[in-house]
């Protein structure tokens, strides 16, 4: 963005600091009159106005603490010396010097106990009373944490030179990598030791301390073997300034970037999972002999870079490729390892490096338990993952034959596997999970290209084979069979597989009627599924009694949140047959269910408010859709952190609202910030980030500035192709906006081709019978239309009114749009006498559905004045 | 070189208080020289009283430009009378010296970060801060600068807001102007500079 003329900003300035104050809507008033006589100026105004309303706070702390001491700091270096008194201690020799300032042996200066403790004196820069400060607070906390193999932390202060200090148990030993090198140690002895580690950060965790700097120098190891992790809850000593930032962003982060997780590098929310993260770092490290990144970076924003694109390799390939780099490097030996550390191994060290924490161990207990079962040979829990994994390798083999969405539909399948498994660890559906797993595996397996004989297999193809084999396979098992068949279902629904998600919905309602009652869970959600795709192939009247059931069967549990997720469905289902009124009877019924017996923050709250928010916009209470969206973004933002998918999704569904409100500052202002978000969230083509650039294109094309309207549904196009593919009716609506803003741009030929391509892509995805398909006939015709091609407008406008008539109804105002297109080009075509009828019926349509002053009705009644015009004078 | 020794080198000999109503008002007529001296007095005053501060501070007790700005005012204008010219000329030039402490710090800082002589971050236990504050309060500075293109009475706000620590009231007593004036133009302001930066966020 560039810096606006001086004279645009002094008369912006003037405007700004008289509307500034004034009450909304005549402020919104005030900006509209200006915006018709000078829209620059407006737009500067309304930009001013848009950041202002965020802005407050900003810059409000006068002067920055630690800048001025970061300043002092530099030209004030001072070091303790030896010999030095620091509280009650005193420095005997320097154990080390870090990043964080220097570690002293030191004992009790008032030789009360015979005690040689660790006493590091922080690094000047740092805010050293807000450090204070923290100490305090936490030292009670951290004093807590008594476990043999967690250094204590014993005491804390200021040091003569201002800087504060903190003692610790001293410990001797090397760092965990070091000590393992140095020994030669077998893996079995490092992954001992790695759960030694798991156990004692899983007791931490339970105190509520997240260590947040786990590192080979952190975790020593003395010459006994015995483990001791360091500077437990230090980490959030140092970072993490809450008071002052310019803008909102997070404070000053302390961390290492070799072991940090990819959230505190990004910015997202650190929890026990973080410190997961880095005991998989270190696991990495000790069974390979190699880091799982390169993250060499000079700048914060390099560093960020990296982080957002890597990858981890195989723990298995890179120890090959460690070993075999070494000099002389024992080619056996490196392939003996490779074979040690492929299966389980592998499996468990990227469960616990997965770039999305909740994917990753759910706690440090599990990843130890994992470990534990594999140095027992047992089974071990993060198989699942090992599916997603092949699922990921056939993709990837398959690039070109499987569409993106597949790789949705494999994770899905691998997260449903992950739930199983889940539920194994209740013990009595083992065997059932167990089960599931190899049939999964199986049917990826099959997969496999040296298996499939070469033959490209599609994920469709996948779900085909599974949906045919389920029966077979688990014959004896049929509540796993149902449960298969569900899994498979909505994986065929997540593909848009509508019909053969439905045949497999069947069979799973059909078997769990036998097995079930009505007061069993499993049933009611065997009607819930298969109504809801009923509901997704537009067949309402099917979907509503199955629905109803669902609905029935889970008050009579009284299961209050599985009704509240039938509300919810019925809500969607009235939406759909735009029985809006009862659509807000159930959504607001479901939301009060959730909001009474369930937490007010919870992910399914924040959905059934999208719902509600939906069919209000949809009833034009658009201020009202606005704070039921706002609710729903503020649950979404407090438990996703702001780099979330939902947030964002939530912030453009508030501009689209905003948009049509006329309050386009605000919209633009939630949209701008969806963009940021998604743009920074996903590091590939994602269709939630081109539909987010469809917004802003929306946007522009209602600020006037065509130009980057054009541009952006240009981007928006690209990103959806990009990741959707090229054949996606998602595609169509940004296709038919750029179609309209380049026809206005007086270049229809390039309009024409667009919509002709919209029209194909959707009689391939709906058939030949759709309003949708309909409605691209129009836009074609249109074009036909504006380029002067009347004699091939004609045809398509007759097949769009006659497919209208049939998809939905003869009197719908849709059907009266293309009768109208009809009855004009009639006329253009100097047959008037054949136009006149066709827009009397239009004009009836529209009389009898819109207001008397709505424009649509005097355009048809100016349309057919000129057909009865033209008659007359032929 | 260092930016901050130079301007200490600057400033020469103890200050008196005459001396600096004297030149103050010398610098007010325009007087380049006396300027140059002036602000070097007024930067290396604020270093000291800052240094001094953090040496006594308590733990609850956070070191602000505010204090520092304030102590030096009250240090340097004792037993002088100043006019309320020379007051807001004195906060001005304060301010700037605090800007310039700041920013030269930070350009400093960043520049060693970024490498220049300095090893490259070793992988295994460098701690660095990701969210640099230097980073931020450059970006910011270029902001005013951009700002002061524009509006160069806005861009003295800020710097006498933000890095002179003056209040609302004082600016407004300084200024001759209501309180609600300073307000509404401190939002202009602000706003001009979120906008800036927070543009610079979303395209990187």
């Amino acid at each position: 963005m560039s810096s606006p003329a001086p004279e645009l900003f002094r008369r912006a300035r003037a405007c700004f600091e008289e509307l500034v104050d004034l009450p909304e809507a005549e402020r919104t008033a005030r900006l509209a009159a200006l915006a018709d006589g000078e829209p620059q100026l407006a737009a500067a105004v309304a930009d001013l106005l848009a950041v202002d309303a965020h802005a407050s706070g900003f810059l409000e702390q006068p002067a920055m603490p630690s800048a001025v001491k970061a300043w002092l700091a530099a030209t004030t270096e001072e070091t303790v010396t030896l010999g030095q008194e620091i509280g009650p201690y005193r420095t005997v020799g320097l154990l080390g010097r870090g990043g964080m300032g220097e570690v002293y042996l030191a004992e009790r200066a008032d030789g009360q106990f015979e005690q040689r403790v660790a006493l590091k004196v922080l690094r000047r820069g740092m805010d050293s009373d807000e450090i204070l400060r923290r100490f305090l607070r936490e030292r009670q906390l951290l004093a807590r944490l008594e476990h043999p193999n967690i250094a204590r932390l014993l005491d804390g202060g200021r040091a003569p030179d201002g800087r504060p200090f903190i003692v610790m148990e001293c410990v001797e030993g090397e760092p965990i990598t070091q000590w393992c090198a140095a020994r030669g140690s077998p893996v079995e002895e490092r992954l001992r030791l790695a759960v030694t580690c798991c156990e004692a950060v899983e007791v931490a965790h339970r105190n509520l301390i997240v260590h947040r700097d786990l590192k080979p120098s952190n975790i020593l190891v003395n010459a006994d073997g015995q483990v001791k992790l360091l500077d437990f809850g230090i980490a959030k000593l140092l970072g993490e300034d809450g008071e002052e930032t310019l803008l909102t962003r997070a404070g000053v982060h302390v961390l290492t970037p070799a072991y940090a997780a990819p959230e505190q590098i990004l910015g997202g929310p650190i929890t026990t999972a973080t410190d997961v993260y880095a005991l998989g770092v270190v696991l990495y490290e000790l069974l390979t002999g190699a880091l799982p990144h390169d993250r060499r970076a000079t700048t914060a924003a390099e560093l960020s870079a990296k982080v957002s694109r890597e990858t981890v390799e195989r723990p298995s390939a890179a120890a090959r490729k460690a070993m075999e780099s070494e000099a002389g490097g024992d080619d056996r030996e490196s392939r003996r390892l490779a074979r040690r550390l492929s299966g389980d191994l592998d499996t468990i060290v990227l469960k616990a490096l997965h770039r999305d924490p909740a994917r990753r161990y759910a706690s440090a207990a599990a990843l130890a338990d994992d470990l534990r079962r594999h140095l027992d040979g047992k089974p071990v829990s993060a198989r699942p993952d090992t599916v997603g994994y092949r699922a990921a390798k056939f993709v990837e083999r398959h690039r070109v034959g499987v569409a993106a969405a597949a790789l949705i539909v494999l994770s899905l399948v691998a997260g449903l596997a992950t739930a199983l498994w889940q539920a194994k660890a209740a013990r009595a559906q083992a065997r059932r999970a167990e089960e599931a797993q190899r049939f999964l595996a199986n049917v990826f397996l099959e997969a496999d290209p040296d298996r499939s004989k070469g033959a490209q297999l599609t994920a469709r193809d996948l779900l085909d084979r599974g949906a045919a084999r389920v029966d077979g396979e688990l014959a004896n098992e049929p509540r796993l069979r149902a449960e298969m068949l569900t899994l498979l279902g909505n994986v065929y629904q997540q593909l848009a597989l509508y019909p053969e998600a439905q045949k497999v919905f069947e069979k799973a309602l059909a078997l769990r009627k036998r097995l079930y009652t009505d007061s069993d869970p499993e049933l009611a959600e065997a009607y819930r599924r298969l109504g809801t795709v009923l509901h997704k192939q537009a067949e309402y009247a099917a979907a509503r009694p199955l629905l109803e059931r669902a609905l029935a069967f889970d008050e009579g549990r009284g299961d209050f949140l599985a009704t509240a997720d039938s509300l919810n469905n019925l809500a969607s289902l009235a939406r759909a047959e735009s029985d809006l009124e009862t659509a807000q009877r159930l959504a607001m019924r479901a939301v009060n269910l959730r909001s009474r017996n369930g937490p007010l923050d919870s992910p399914e709250l924040a959905k059934t408010l999208n719902n509600l928010a939906l069919t209000l916009w949809r009833q034009k209470k658009n201020a009202a859709a606005v704070r039921v969206f706002e609710r729903a973004l503020a649950i979404h933002r407090k438990n996703e952190g702001e780099l979330s998918s939902l947030v964002a999704g939530t912030e453009d569904n508030l501009a689209l609202v905003l948009r049509e409100m006329g309050e386009l500052q605000a919209a633009s202002a939630h949209n701008a910030r969806a963009l940021a978000i998604l743009e920074r969230l996903y590091d590939r083509p994602h269709p939630t980030l081109a539909g987010s650039l469809n917004t802003a294109g929306l946007l522009a094309e209602e600020r006037g500035d065509r130009g980057e309207a054009i541009r952006l549904y240009r981007r928006a196009l690209a990103v959806f192709e990009q990741s959707l593919g090229p054949d996606h009716p998602d595609l169509v609506y940004t296709l038919q906006n750029l179609g309209i803003e380049l026809a206005k741009n007086d270049d229809p030929q390039a309009a024409l081709k667009l919509f002709q391509r919209g029209l194909q892509i959707r009689e391939k995805a709906y058939g030949h019978k759709h309003p949708d398909v309909a409605t691209s006939l129009l836009d074609v015709a249109s074009a036909y239309r504006q380029i002067g091609d009347y004699a091939a407008a004609e045809p398509i406008l007759r097949r769009s009114v006659a497919l209208f008539r049939e998809t939905v109804g003869p009197e719908h105002r849709r059907t009266a749009t293309a009768l109208l297109g009809l009855g004009e080009l009639l006329t253009l075509r100097g047959r008037p006498m054949e136009a006149e009828p066709i827009l009397r019926e239009c004009l009836a349509i529209r009389r009898a559905q819109l207001k008397p002053e709505d424009p649509g009705i005097t355009r048809a009644e100016e349309s057919l004045a000129e057909a009865q015009k033209a008659r007359r004078s032929s | 070189m260092d930016g901050d020794d130079d301007l200490e080198a600057a400033s020469g000999s103890p200050v008196v208080p005459e001396q600096i109503t004297e030149l103050l008002r010398a610098a007010e007529g325009g007087d380049r020289e006396a300027l140059d001296r002036l602000f070097g007095m007024v930067y290396s005053e604020l270093r000291q009283l800052a240094r001094r501060q953090l040496q006594v501070t308590p733990v609850h007790h956070t070191l602000s430009t505010t204090a520092l700005v304030h102590e030096a005012y009250l240090k340097l204008s004792a037993d002088a009378r100043w006019s309320t010219r020379d007051r807001s000329h004195f906060f001005a030039l304060a301010a700037r010296a605090m800007r310039h402490i700041l920013i030269d710090h930070a350009r400093r800082r960043t520049r060693r970060k970024r490498g220049g002589s300095e090893a490259p971050l070793s992988l295994d236990d460098a701690q660095v801060p990701v969210h640099d504050r230097g980073e931020e309060l450059l970006a910011l500075d270029e902001a005013l600068e951009r700002l002061a293109a524009v509006d160069p009475e806005l861009a003295r706000l800020v710097e006498w807001r933000f890095f002179g620590g003056l209040s609302v009231e004082e600016v407004a007593q300084i200024l001759e102007v209501s309180d609600r004036t300073v307000k509404r133009q401190w939002r202009t302001a602000r706003a001009f500079l979120y906008q800036e930066l927070s543009s610079q966020r979303f395209s990187t």
